[in-house]
């Protein structure tokens, strides 16, 4: 299975558009890395409709 | 031009597989959004040809060309849930009827959920850790505050502009703040 030509036309053109806060370079070039708790996303269940609807109920509350 | 070249990653990396295998999970997102909010709201969305496949395609592009490069080996969920909710604002792929700036409201909404959500879905129990009421009618009216100031800035920012390290760091702060009320009534 290959990702559609037309979303790698997109996302080619995103990737053309498109610069993060720092200085990716920079910090190859040094070595430089962010801490961070790490997590393995690999085995979680990603967007299941109990997170969607904690998230949304959070965000629409009073709204 | 293949993909490799496209992202200039690491060599080896075919991210068509990560893409795909995500994409089903994404799709659930949009869904779920759209039913949510089309209840709520009694406003009809429709969507972007191929849009679950669109985010997770930028997400993981820029994810292995611009955000794992200058982290510890994997990166945790506040960096995850920025770069998702920026692909959302860069793509603006949710439609509803109105001008430009309804939808903008539409896709900052959904940006936020997405990533709410992700964050959600890595920490254990994390009704009682994040979404609850912090029993405290100050702090909440404060995160309310926060959390509008931030979905207008989605609303009016360029949406080239992809501000990720510090967008992981708001995430990172509200769910501190949440948790600091639940801290005091601990002791």
């Amino acid at each position: 299975m290959k990702v559609k030509d037309s979303v790698k036309q997109l996302t080619k053109n995103a990737m053309a558009e498109v610069r993060v806060d720092i200085d990716i370079e920079y910090c190859k070039k040094y070595g430089i890395k962010y801490n961070n708790h790490e997590i393995d996303a690999a085995t979680v269940d990603l967007f299941n409709t109990k997170s969607n609807k904690a998230a949304f109920d959070f965000l629409t509350k009073n709204r | 031009m293949g993909y490799k070249e496209l992202v200039d990653i690491e060599d080896g990396l075919d991210l068509d597989p990560l893409i795909l295998e995500r994409t089903p999970c994404i799709q659930k997102l949009v869904d779920d959004f759209i039913r949510f909010y089309e209840n709520k709201y009694k406003i009809t969305v429709s969507t972007t040809p191929d849009t679950a496949e669109i985010i997770s395609s930028i997400y993981f592009s820029l994810f292995y060309k611009d955000v794992k490069p200058a982290v510890n080996n994997k990166a945790n969920r506040f960096k995850m849930a920025s770069l998702m909710e920026l692909v959302i604002i860069k793509t603006q792929l949710l439609i509803c009827p109105g001008d430009e700036a309804e939808n903008k409201k539409l896709n900052a909404l959904f940006a936020m959920n997405a990533a709410l959500s992700l964050i959600d879905c890595m920490i254990n129990n994390a009704e009682q850790e994040f979404f609850c009421d912090t029993k405290n009618t100050a702090v909440d009216k404060e995160i309310e505050k926060i959390l509008d100031d931030h979905r207008l800035w989605l609303e009016t920012k360029q949406v080239n502009e992809m501000p990720v390290f510090i967008n992981a760091q708001f995430y990172e702060l509200i769910e501190f703040l949440h948790k600091i009320p639940i801290q005091i009534h601990a002791f």
